[in-house]
């Protein structure tokens, strides 16, 4: 099982992601922003950032960048999490170097399919 | 009239946040629910509706239809109107009260019966009096807000089979936190408010 930064800054959403992780007997790790996801991956190093794209501070987009361009964070695999499910934020998620792309409402058998992908590739 | 796509993502976010925690509070609850229990029965049906909700927002703000003809609106609100309404004629009565500035106290926590003898009103429940707190919360009024709970029988004592003195802090507190309150929400109704409005000097 992996341990896995939740970046959520919907405290129903992060209750609710965390709990359902868990119970798959994954450890979480919980952020609220993107700075505060920036500083928790460079001093926790998990195995998998799940990463909302709405995000205070710094949005989602900017902190995946940050993340991939940085030495000590860029090889753990991030899953781009968004509930604007707009045509084309896949392709932007990907370009902006997320591994992986999901919607919200999460179907949580698709999402822990990816999370296992890139946890074992 | 068509939405900018920046609206358009942001209106679709934000009628697929709620729905997310619809879905996967029901979905996490079922799986503890026995799949013939009374109470499976119910979530599946919360699920369903979930997601009948959420195929009517991707069909009619789906960006191929909205690019097409524009966003189909009155479907959306034909569809989220009954059960929004019931909610918001509640929250809007007590706002209205709240915003005279009173301070609005939810007594009797523990009393899970809808129905309460001889009395006006429908009871509610700890789950209707915190999602009508948190209506006033949203509306700006937390620092009107208290709570306690009515230990005047003997049979609401834990050793009679009640809920006991400590069922706000054992029972109502997790509940408040699976609802979504913060801490300081929470800190606020259970200490700030009464500590000042309850203080005499």
């Amino acid at each position: 099982m992996a341990r896995i930064l939740l970046v959520e800054d919907n405290d129903m959403n992060r209750d609710m992601m965390s709990r359902r992780l868990q119970r798959k007997g994954h450890e979480v790790l919980m952020a609220a922003d993107g700075m505060q996801a920036i500083l928790m991956a460079e001093s926790e190093a998990p195995d998998l950032i799940l990463l909302d794209m709405s995000l205070p501070v710094i949005d989602g987009w900017e902190a995946a960048r940050r993340l991939k361009g940085s030495e000590r964070t860029r090889t753990i695999p991030i899953i781009a999490l968004t509930a604007h499910a707009m045509a084309g934020d896949r392709e932007k998620a990907l370009a902006t170097g997320c591994d992986d792309f999901d919607t919200k409402p999460i179907e949580l058998e698709r999402l822990l399919g990816k999370i296992e992908a890139l946890l074992t590739r | 009239m068509k939405p900018d796509p920046a609206s358009l993502a942001h209106l679709r976010h934000e009628l697929r946040t709620p729905l997310n925690h619809v879905l996967g509070y029901s979905e996490m609850l079922l799986e503890d629910a026995g799949d013939a229990s009374a109470l499976a029965l119910e979530l599946q049906q919360v699920h369903d509706e979930g997601r009948a909700l959420l195929a009517v927002v991707e069909e009619s703000l789906s960006p191929a239809r909205v690019e097409a003809s524009g966003p189909d609106l009155g479907r959306i609100a034909a569809a989220l109107s009954a059960p929004l309404d019931r909610l918001g004629e509640a929250v809007d009565r007590l706002g209205r009260l709240a915003d005279t500035g009173c301070v609005l106290e939810w007594d009797l926590f523990g009393q899970e019966a809808s129905y309460y003898r001889l009395a006006d009103i429908d009871m509610p429940n700890d789950a209707i009096r915190l999602r009508a707190i948190r209506g006033l919360i949203d509306h700006g009024h937390l620092e009107q807000v208290l709570i306690s709970h009515d230990i005047c029988y003997r049979s609401r004592l834990v050793r009679w089979g009640g809920h006991g003195y400590g069922h706000i802090f054992a029972n109502v507190v997790p509940l408040m936190r699976r609802r979504g309150f913060s801490e300081r929400e929470i800190q606020a109704i259970l200490v700030d408010n009464p500590r000042r409005l309850l203080t005499i000097v």
